[in-house]
């Protein structure tokens, strides 16, 4: 028997779940190195079979029933947050839609003069693209002769 | 806890009785804080991770339909709780540093090898230091670990001697 057999087993020799047979006592009584790795197991097993470990405190309970406690409570303060938001959303939306109803003639006049500014900076954009637009449209045809070309290839080669 | 009286807690749990939950914490707060204790080297923050594993456990209860067992969720929950904190840990003080009453025989060579042990679990890879912790506790069944590790049964034996021949070597 070698080293190499006996020392796979140490740690079922030190935990009793295996019993050495003759050839490996005999190599446990003359080989130090496998004498002394058995003996390392053995102080190994009964260190863990012993190892004490504290129970849980007393209040531990209580304590884990408090943090789930608060926990909730952030919950459900923070969709408190979101609804109250959401309600004061709200109200200002009624108060707007109110106010309109009472005022329909400002709200028109306000609408209009919000379509004059946008139909005029549409214009204006319009007006300053114009010179340009040349260039963009022999721009574009670049592009798209090149994507012409470019699938033509494709398809060619493929075949 | 028989498999009848587990389901009929748990239901309790699902729905929502607070009492049943903090049973729940008794029947198992021993054995999770004495798990962390073994898997943990920085002993200050036992409480702190046990109380995380019971509120991943209550988080988690109502999506828990009863496949595996509760205590093998438990377990599964305690490696996964101990592996991120030591993920994100910061070299922590020896076990020995820590202040904490001597053993009963106060013998100075139980110490060493307790210290010894206790650095050279703590190079272990994170699988076998979980079963050697789980292992030594009382009430802790070979089919859990089999199922929280998941490995077959019948090569828990064979992993948990690995475990201590790499615990060995790293004594030596």
């Amino acid at each position: 028997m070698t080293c190499r057999d006996v020392i796979e087993q140490v740690e079922a020799f030190a935990a009793g779940d295996r019993q050495p047979d003759d050839a490996a006592r005999a190599h446990l009584e003359t080989c130090p190195v496998c004498a002394s790795a058995l003996a390392d197991a053995r102080r190994i097993e009964t260190f863990l079979t012993s190892w004490a470990a504290p129970p849980a405190p007393a209040r531990f309970t209580a304590a884990v029933q408090h943090r789930i406690r608060s926990l909730r409570w952030q919950n459900e303060e923070r969709i408190d947050r979101v609804f109250n938001a959401a309600m004061v959303v709200s109200a200002l939306l009624v108060v707007i839609g109110l106010v309109g109803m009472f005022n329909v003639g400002t709200v028109i006049a306000v609408a209009a003069t919000l379509g004059d500014v946008v139909a005029l900076a549409a214009a204006a954009a319009v007006q300053k693209a114009l010179p340009a637009s040349a260039t963009y449209v022999a721009a574009m045809g670049l592009l798209a002769s090149a994507l012409v070309m470019w699938w033509w290839t494709e398809g060619t080669f493929d075949r | 806890m028989d498999d009848f009286d587990e389901r009929e807690l748990v239901a309790r749990c699902q729905r929502g009785d607070d009492s049943a939950f903090a049973e729940l914490v008794d029947r198992y707060k021993n054995l999770v804080y004495a798990m962390i204790y073994r898997m943990m080297t920085d002993r200050t923050q036992v409480e702190d991770l046990a109380q995380d594993v019971f509120l991943k456990v209550h988080r988690g209860l109502p999506y828990f339909r009863g496949e595996a067992r509760l205590s093998t969720w438990i377990y599964r929950i305690v490696a996964n709780v101990c592996v991120q904190a030591r993920s994100g840990r910061r070299p922590m003080p020896s076990s020995s540093d820590v202040a904490e009453p001597a053993s009963a025989d106060g013998a100075f060579a139980d110490l060493e090898l307790r210290d010894r042990i206790e650095k050279a679990m703590a190079k272990l890879p994170d699988n076998y230091r979980f079963l050697i912790a789980a292992h030594y506790l009382k009430g802790v069944q070979y089919e859990a670990l089999a199922e929280s590790l998941n490995i077959p049964l019948g090569t828990v034996k064979t992993h948990l001697f690995r475990a201590k021949r790499q615990l060995r070597e790293l004594m030596s």
